[in-house]
């Protein structure tokens, strides 16, 4: 009984997590298409969060990456699920609050290693897995995003690029809202398969699934499907506002060949199983559409802030993880410590959500 | 820790289909607006065949761009 109690938190921890994924990521993807006014940022983001939703039921072989290629299942308890996603959260909101954009894949494998870590050891974490599957693809998408968008940008302007501007404009814009349809599907597809992953390890866990038989239940992937699309829908403008101008200023070529590469990077990365963040890659086709115009458009500065932050987010979520499996079995092996944390990170979020609504600066205007 | 080998087929086939696709439906789009805005002003300066030729061109490379995005998608659905 109170492993189904303990089962239900997890679940309801994982689904709050991929919500903060749809708050904290998913605007990335609308950033550039809002930027370059292709469409106004409310259109964006209730596109984005349909699209997101749709993209959810692509594919299912990130899940499989998640629950399989990190860490021993057999060292995996729902507790320890429980504490990694609490980590998890706890970073991508102390980011999303500093206005800082980080990858919640990363937070999520970061959360769920050092919770491992806590209560196992290190032989419990599959580090060839972390290697193959996480950190390398992690350092080559973004440059493939990168070149892929230079090299698009550098051949549409060959192409158009003695066009009157006005009507080339326009007709990227319209592009535009196919490349960024494309990128939020993209990011369905790739992250709420994380959430799906998460909620089947506990499955397996709890000994609902057999780890033999691995297979993620239809009610795993709408669920997760809606929770990452409702969290879209609340969006998260500050974040937006980071990778849509600072970054760099484009003109909807730019956005074009930086969306749509973007886009195809993480389709196929999903179709072989890599976690990927959106908000790298997506930062990638954007400095590469930059770059390929006139280097120093790019805010190389802004960049390295962002870099930064990601070479952050692994460890320090891993940490986060570990503390709060510290914490939790405090309170012993049971529910009472899953139950504590729970009311701790409810009044720990709705204080920084109220904090930073006071703070709130104004949505961007529709043109 | 365990430690494995990296998949390079993996790998390579992300970067190289990443790489494709996007280029290619970048030069295919483009292709078509380029159509898409010749074809007007053909059509404003009254040369019907030259018009005819850039709307299909246009028709052409959207419908190129198009088909090679769902292409993808189909692939990857049926893959998982």
């Amino acid at each position: 009984m109170s492993g189904d109690i303990l089962l239900v938190i997890v679940v309801g921890t994982a689904l709050a997590f991929d919500f903060t994924n749809g708050f904290h990521d998913t605007a990335n993807v609308v950033a550039t298409s809002i930027s370059t006014r292709a469409i106004g940022p409310k259109q964006a983001v209730a596109f984005a969060s349909l699209l997101n939703f749709v993209g959810a039921f692509i594919s299912l072989k990130v899940a499989t990456t998640i629950a399989k290629g990190f860490v021993d299942t057999d060292a995996v308890t729902t507790t320890v699920v429980f504490c990694g996603l609490v980590g998890a959260i706890s970073w991508n909101v102390i980011t999303w609050y500093f206005g800082l954009p980080s990858s919640s894949s990363h937070a999520l494998i970061g959360g769920l290693v050092g919770s491992v870590v806590a209560a196992s050891g290190w032989s419990a974490v599959n580090g060839g897995g972390l290697v193959d599957n996480l950190i390398v693809p992690a350092l080559i998408a973004p440059i493939i995003a990168f070149v892929a968008a230079g090299g698009s940008i550098m051949l549409v302007y060959r192409i158009v690029g003695r066009l009157r501007p006005g009507p080339v404009s326009r007709g990227f814009r319209l592009g535009e809202l196919a490349s960024g349809g494309l990128l939020a599907l993209s990011h369905g597809t790739n992250d709420a398969q994380k959430t799906m992953g998460v909620i089947t390890l506990a499955l397996v866990a709890n000994g609902n699934i057999s780890a033999s038989n691995f297979q993620v239940p239809d009610w795993v992937v709408v669920a997760s499907a809606t929770a990452i699309s409702l969290g879209t829908f609340t969006g998260g403008w500050r974040i937006i506002k980071t990778l849509g101008t600072r970054i760099i200023s484009m003109d909807p070529a730019q956005g074009f060949a930086a969306q749509g590469a973007g886009a195809a990077v993480i389709l196929a990365a999903s179709s072989v199983g890599y976690p990927l963040s959106t908000t790298h890659v997506i930062s990638g086709g954007i400095m590469g559409a930059g770059a390929a115009k006139r280097f120093s458009a790019v805010r190389w500065g802004v960049a390295g802030n962002i870099v930064a932050a990601w070479g952050l987010t692994l460890p320090a979520a891993a940490l986060l993880g570990a503390l709060v499996y510290g914490i939790t079995t405090l309170f012993g092996n049971g529910v009472a410590g899953p139950i504590v944390v729970t009311i701790v990170l409810l009044a720990g979020l709705a204080a920084t959500f109220v904090r930073r609504l006071q703070h709130a600066q104004p949505a961007p205007s529709t043109p | 820790m365990t430690r494995a080998a990296i998949d390079t087929t993996a790998l390579l086939k992300m970067v190289y289909s990443s790489l494709l696709a996007s280029v290619f439906v970048a030069i295919v789009f483009s292709t078509g607006l380029l159509g898409a805005i010749k074809a007007s002003d053909s059509r404003r300066e009254g040369r019907g065949v030259a018009a005819a030729a850039y709307a299909a061109l246009a028709v052409v490379g959207v419908l190129l761009a198009a088909g090679v995005i769902v292409y993808g998608l189909v692939l990857i659905a049926r893959k998982s």
